[in-house]
C-alpha cells in the first residue's frame, strides 16, 4: 500500500511535466501542425494493412490490364505498371519508413551518446581516444560512408539502416560530449562528488539525464534527415529492394514511366516531402520547450 | 500639480498557463525631477517587470498590460506606438540592467558599440561620435578611455562594464535613469565605486533615478525618497528618513530588522571547546593556464598561495574577501574538489590528502558543502526527495520506507514542508531551494560543513531565516561551520572567526569581534567602510579602493595589496610582509611589523 503511494506519488510530478511540455507543444500551431501529422503517420504506419485499400497490392499483385491507370476514386493515387494501387503501397511505405528510420536513430543514439558521456564526464585519455575515432568517422561524407558500406555488405534495407548508424553516431558523441563537458562543471556535480557518489552513479544519474534535452531534439529533427537519407539510398538502389513498397524505391522505379505516368512519381515523392517536413517542424518545436532553464513557470 | 513621473493604477497580468496572474497593481507612484527614487522588494516582487514595463519592453504575452498610465514629463507612454516609444528610450528613458553582459553584445568592441548608440540617437558623424563616447568613459571614471575603446565586453571586469552602460545611457542625453538591481552581482567595494558614480552623475546632469534594489543600505546611502513594493503592491512611499525611522507596515518593519550590518547575534559562549576539528598548514592551489601561446604556457593562476589556520570544533569561521581572492577554491580543496598543489590539511587528526580512495569517501560524509547557486547546486531532473537522500544512499543502507522518513525529517529539520519531496527543485524558491540544499548536507550528519556565500542569491527576507535555521543547526547538531561570503554582515553576524583574504593570501586573521570592532590591515579597512548600511546617508561615506583586483596569475611584487594601497611605503614595492600579531589578530602588513 505505502509502496504504491510512493509511486503514485513520484509519478505525479512526472506526469505533470509531461502535460506542461504536451500543452507547450501543442501552442505553437505549426507545431501542433507537425505533431497531428506525426501521430497520424505513425497510426498509418501501424494501421497500414488494415487501412489499405488493395492490401494484396502492397508487394506484389499484377494486373497489366489496369497498368498505369491515373488517379480515381478506385485507386486514389493511381496505378504502377505493374497494375498496383500506388495509395495502398505509400500507406504501406510508412511502416517501412519510420521503423527503419526509428531504428537508425535509435541505434545512433543510444551508441552515440553513451560514447559521448563517457568522453565529456571522464576527460583524459579516454576521451582522446573516443573524440579521434569520431574525427575519422566524421571527415568522411555522410552518403558516401553509407554508399560505400553498403557496396561492401550487399544491398537491403537492414544494410542500408546499418549504413546510416554508421554515419549518424558521430554527430551524437559530438553533441553529447559538448553538453556532458558544461553539465559537469555544474554544482549539483560537484556536490555529488563532495557527497561521495560514485563515478558511474555521477555520469549516468546526475550528468546524462541534464544533457538528454538537446540530443531527444536532434534525434527528432534528425529523423526527417534519417528517413530521406533511406529513401536515397533505396533510390540508388542501394536500400530496400523491390518488391518492396518503399518510397525512395517507388520513386526511382517511376522514373521510367514519367512522362506517361507523373502522378507514379509525385505521390510517393509528396509522402516523403510530408513525413520529413513534420519531423522537422516538430523537432524545431521540441527545442523550445525541452530547457528547463527557459520555463520557469 | 503633476510630477514629473507618475505611475497611475498600472496593473499587469502574467498569463500562464495554470491561469492568469496579478503581478503588479499600483495604485500611485510618483517622481520629481532631479530625484533619486528608491524602490525596495524581494526577488519575484515585481520590480524587473516594472521596469520593463516603463520601457514598453515587457514581453505580451505572456505578460498584459490590464491598466493604466505611465506619465513622463507630461505624456503617457502607454498609449506611444513602437516606433514612438523607440526614440524615447536612450534618448530619454535609459536602463541599466543587473547584468551588464546583457545589454552589451560580445562580438563587437565597447567602442564601436558605444559609438553606433551615438551616432544613431544624436545624429552625429563616426568621428565626433568617437570623440564623445571617449569623452564619456572618461565621466564614468574609467581609466585609459582610448584603450578600453578597443575592449570587447568581456574584456572587462564587471564594475567595469556596468560602467560602460552607465556612459552609454548617458551620452544619448537620458534623463530618467532605471537602475535594475546594477550592483547586485558586485563586490562591496566596486559596488560602493558604481553607487558613488550614480550619486555624482545624478547631481551633475540633473537626471531622475529609479533606483531598485533588493536591499534598504543602498537605497538609504543614495536615494531622497523610496517604496516597498511586495506582491506587485507598493505597500509604503515617502522620503527615506520617513520609511526608516518611522516604517508604517509590518513588512518594512520586518525588513528593517532583517537588515544585518550593525547587528551582532548575542554570543552566548557556545559549545566552542578548544579541541581542533581542522589544521590547515601552507595550503597552495594553482591553477594551469590552459594556453596555446609559448609566453603563457607554463604559467599558473595562484588561486590558494600559502594559507594557513586552524578551526575548533563548535566554531564558526568567516572567509571574506572579494570575488576570485579564492575563497571558493581554498573550500573546494579543503574538501579535495581540487587536487592541492602543496600543503597538508588535517581533519580531525587524519591527513586527508593521504586518505586512500575507499577512506577518503567514508571521510567525505565528515565535510559535507552548500554551494552559492540553489539553482545549479541541485540537480533539475531530480526530485526533492532523491536529491536530499542522495548521501544517504551513498554511506547508509535503508529500506524504503526508512528511507522516506529520514527524508522528510530532513525536511522539516530545515523548515520544508514534508509534501515537498514529490516536488522537483524548480517549483521552489531560492530561499526554500537553499533549505533544500542544507537538507542534503545534513542527512548524513556531517561534523563540519562549509557554506559556500549560502545567502548571496537569496532574498534578504529569506536570508535572514537561512541564518537563524543554520544558527540553531549548528546548536542542536554540534556543527561546526566554515562560512564564505562577500558580504560582511552575514559574516559579522555568524561568525567566530575571521579570515580576510586578498589575491590568494590572508591579510587578516582573528577574532571575529576584534577584527570586525578594530581592523588594522589596510585592505580590511576598506573592504568594511565599502557596505552601506541604514547609518549611511550619503555615499561619499563609502571607502572606495583604487583601481581593480590585479591577475592572480602574476601578482604584485612585495605586498600583493601595495598598488592600491593608500598607505603604501617603499619596503612594502619589494618585501612580501610577514604574518605578525597585532592586538590580538594576525595581520600581514609592514604597517604592524616590529618596531611599529
Ligand atoms: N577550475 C579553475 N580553473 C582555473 N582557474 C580557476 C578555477 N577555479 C578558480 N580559478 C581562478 O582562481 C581564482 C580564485 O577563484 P575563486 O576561488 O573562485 O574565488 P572566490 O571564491 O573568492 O570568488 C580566480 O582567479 C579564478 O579565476
Ligand atoms: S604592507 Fe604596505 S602596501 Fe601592503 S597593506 Fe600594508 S601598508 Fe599597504
Ligand atoms: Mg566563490
Amino acid at each position: 500500500m505505502f509502496k504504491n503511494m510512493i509511486s503514485m506519488n513520484t509519478l505525479a510530478p512526472k506526469i505533470k511535466e509531461a502535460k506542461l511540455s504536451f500543452y507547450l507543444l501543442n501552442k505553437n500551431i505549426l507545431t501542433r501542425a507537425a505533431l497531428i501529422t506525426v501521430l497520424l503517420l505513425i497510426l498509418v504506419a501501424i494501421f497500414a494493412l488494415y487501412i489499405a485499400p488493395f492490401p494484396e497490392h502492397i508487394f506484389l499483385g499484377n494486373d497489366p490490364a489496369n497498368s498505369l491507370n491515373p488517379p480515381s476514386w478506385k485507386n486514389l493515387c493511381g496505378t504502377d505498371e505493374l497494375g498496383r494501387d500506388i495509395f495502398s503501397r505509400i500507406l504501406y511505405g510508412t511502416s517501412i519508413s519510420l521503423r527503419a528510420a526509428v531504428t537508425a536513430v535509435f541505434f545512433a543514439v543510444t551508441i552515440g551518446s553513451f560514447l559521448g558521456a563517457v568522453a565529456g564526464s571522464v576527460g583524459g585519455w579516454l576521451d582522446e581516444l573516443i573524440m579521434r575515432v569520431t574525427d575519422i568517422f566524421l571527415s568522411f561524407p555522410p552518403l558516401l560512408l553509407s554508399i560505400s558500406i553498403v557496396a561492401l555488405m550487399g544491398p537491403s534495407l537492414n544494410n542500408a539502416t546499418l549504413a546510416i548508424v554508421v554515419s549518424w553516431w558521430p554527430w551524437y558523441t559530438r553533441l553529447m560530449r559538448g553538453q556532458a563537458i558544461s553539465v559537469k562543471e555544474k554544482q549539483f556535480v560537484k556536490a555529488a562528488e563532495a557527497i561521495g557518489t560514485s563515478r558511474m552513479k555521477i555520469i549516468f544519474k546526475h550528468i546524462v539525464p541534464n544533457c538528454i534535452s538537446p540530443i531527444i531534439i536532434q534525434a527528432s529533427m534528425d529523423m526527417g534527415a534519417v528517413i530521406l537519407s533511406l529513401a536515397g539510398l533505396s533510390f540508388l538502389g542501394l536500400g530496400a529492394q523491390p518488391p518492396t513498397p518503399e518510397w525512395g524505391l517507388m520513386v526511382s522505379t517511376s522514373k521510367n514511366y514519367f512522362m506517361n505516368a507523373p502522378w507514379y512519381s509525385l505521390f510517393p515523392g509528396i509522402a516523403i516531402f510530408i513525413t520529413v517536413l513534420s519531423f522537422n517542424l516538430l523537432g524545431d518545436g521540441m527545442r523550445e520547450i525541452l530547457d528547463p532553464k527557459t520555463r520557469k513557470n | 500639480m503633476q510630477k514629473y513621473f507618475e505611475i497611475k493604477n498600472l496593473i499587469i497580468n502574467y498569463k500562464t498557463f495554470e491561469g492568469t496572474k496579478e503581478i503588479l497593481n499600483i495604485d500611485y507612484l510618483g517622481i520629481d525631477k532631479a530625484e533619486t527614487f528608491g524602490l525596495v522588494g524581494e526577488s519575484g516582487s515585481g520590480k524587473t517587470v516594472l521596469a520593463l514595463t516603463l520601457l514598453k519592453l515587457l514581453a505580451v504575452p505572456p505578460g498584459e498590460i490590464a491598466s493604466g498610465e505611465i506619465w513622463l514629463d507630461g505624456e503617457n507612454l502607454l498609449i506611444k506606438s513602437e516606433s514612438e516609444m523607440q526614440k524615447i528610450r536612450g534618448n530619454k528613458i535609459s536602463m541599466i540592467f543587473q547584468d551588464p553582459m546583457s545589454t552589451l553584445n560580445p562580438v563587437f568592441t565597447v567602442g564601436y558599440q558605444m559609438t553606433q548608440v551615438i551616432i544613431k540617437n544624436q545624429k552625429l558623424n563616426k568621428k565626433d561620435a568617437e570623440k564623445k563616447a571617449i569623452e564619456m568613459i572618461g565621466i564614468v571614471k574609467l581609466p585609459d578611455p582610448e584603450r578600453i575603446m578597443d575592449k570587447y565586453p568581456h574584456e572587462l571586469s564587471g564594475g567595469q562594464r556596468q560602467r560602460i552602460i552607465i556612459a552609454i545611457a548617458l551620452s544619448c542625453g537620458a534623463e530618467f535613469l532605471i537602475a535594475d538591481e546594477p550592483t547586485r552581482n558586485l563586490d562591496v567595494t566596486i559596488q560602493a565605486g558604481i553607487l558613488k558614480l550614480i550619486h555624482e552623475l545624478q547631481k551633475e546632469f540633473g537626471i531622475t533615478v529609479l533606483f531598485i534594489a533588493n536591499n534598504l543600505g543602498l537605497v538609504s546611502a543614495i536615494c531622497d525618497r523610496m517604496g516597498i513594493l511586495r506582491e506587485g503592491k507598493i505597500i509604503e512611499q515617502g522620503t527615506v528618513d520617513e520609511v526608516l525611522r518611522n516604517p508604517k507596515t509590518d513588512y518594512t518593519k520586518l525588513l528593517l530588522k532583517t537588515v544585518t550590518p550593525a547587528r551582532k547575534k548575542d554570543k552566548q559562549v557556545t559549545s566552542t571547546t578548544s579541541e581542533v576539528l581542522l589544521e590547515v598548514k601552507e595550503l597552495q592551489k594553482y591553477f594551469p593556464v590552459k594556453s596555446i601561446s609559448k609566453a603563457t604556457k607554463n604559467l599558473n593562476v595562484k588561486a590558494v598561495d600559502g594559507v594557513s589556520f586552524t578551526l575548533n570544533k563548535g566554531e564558526i569561521l568567516g572567509v571574506v574577501g572579494e570575488s576570485g581572492c579564492g575563497k571558493s577554491t581554498l573550500v573546494n580543496t579543503l574538501l579535495l574538489l581540487h587536487k592541492p598543489t602543496q600543503g597538508k590539511v588535517f581533519f580531525d587528526g587524519q591527513d586527508i590528502f593521504a586518505l586512500n580512495k575507499h577512506d577518503l569517501r567514508k571521510a567525505r560524509k565528515n565535510v559535507q558543502i552548500v554551494f552559492q547557486d540553489p539553482f545549479w547546486s541541485l540537480n533539475p531532473r531530480w526530485l526533492v526527495k532523491d536529491i536530499i537522500g542522495e548521501p544517504l544512499k551513498v554511506h547508509e543502507k535503508l529500506t524504503a520506507d526508512e528511507y522516506l522518513a529520514a527524508v522528510k525529517k530532513l525536511m522539516t529539520m530545515v523548515g520544508l514542508p514534508p509534501e515537498g519531496a514529490f516536488k522537483y527543485p524548480h517549483e521552489f524558491s531560492g530561499g526554500q531551494r537553499q533549505r533544500i540544499a542544507i537538507a542534503r548536507a545534513l542527512s548524513v550528519r556531517p561534523k563540519m560543513v562549509v557554506l559556500d556565500e549560502p545567502t548571496s542569491a537569496i532574498d534578504v527576507m529569506s536570508q535572514a531565516q537561512v541564518l537563524e535555521m543554520l544558527e540553531e543547526l549548528k546548536k542542536n547538531l554540534q556543527l561546526t561551520y566554515i562560512m564564505i561570503s562577500h558580504d560582511l554582515s552575514v559574516v559579522n553576524y555568524m561568525s567566530d572567526k575571521i579570515i580576510v583574504m586578498y589575491l590568494g593570501k590572508i591579510v587578516e586573521y582573528g577574532e571575529s569581534d576584534i577584527v570586525f570592532n578594530n581592523p588594522k590591515h589596510p585592505y580590511t579597512k576598506a573592504l568594511f567602510n565599502a557596505i552601506p548600511g541604514l547609518h549611511t546617508r550619503n555615499v561619499s561615506e563609502l571607502a572606495i579602493i583604487k583601481g581593480e583586483v590585479p591577475s592572480a596569475i602574476n601578482p604584485p611584487k612585495g605586498c600583493r595589496f601595495h598598488p592600491r594601497c593608500n598607505y603604501c611605503m617603499e619596503i612594502c614595492k619589494t618585501k612580501e610582509p610577514e604574518a605578525v600579531t597585532f592586538e590580538g589578530r594576525l595581520v600581514e602588513c609592514h604597517l604592524y611589523g616590529e618596531g611599529n
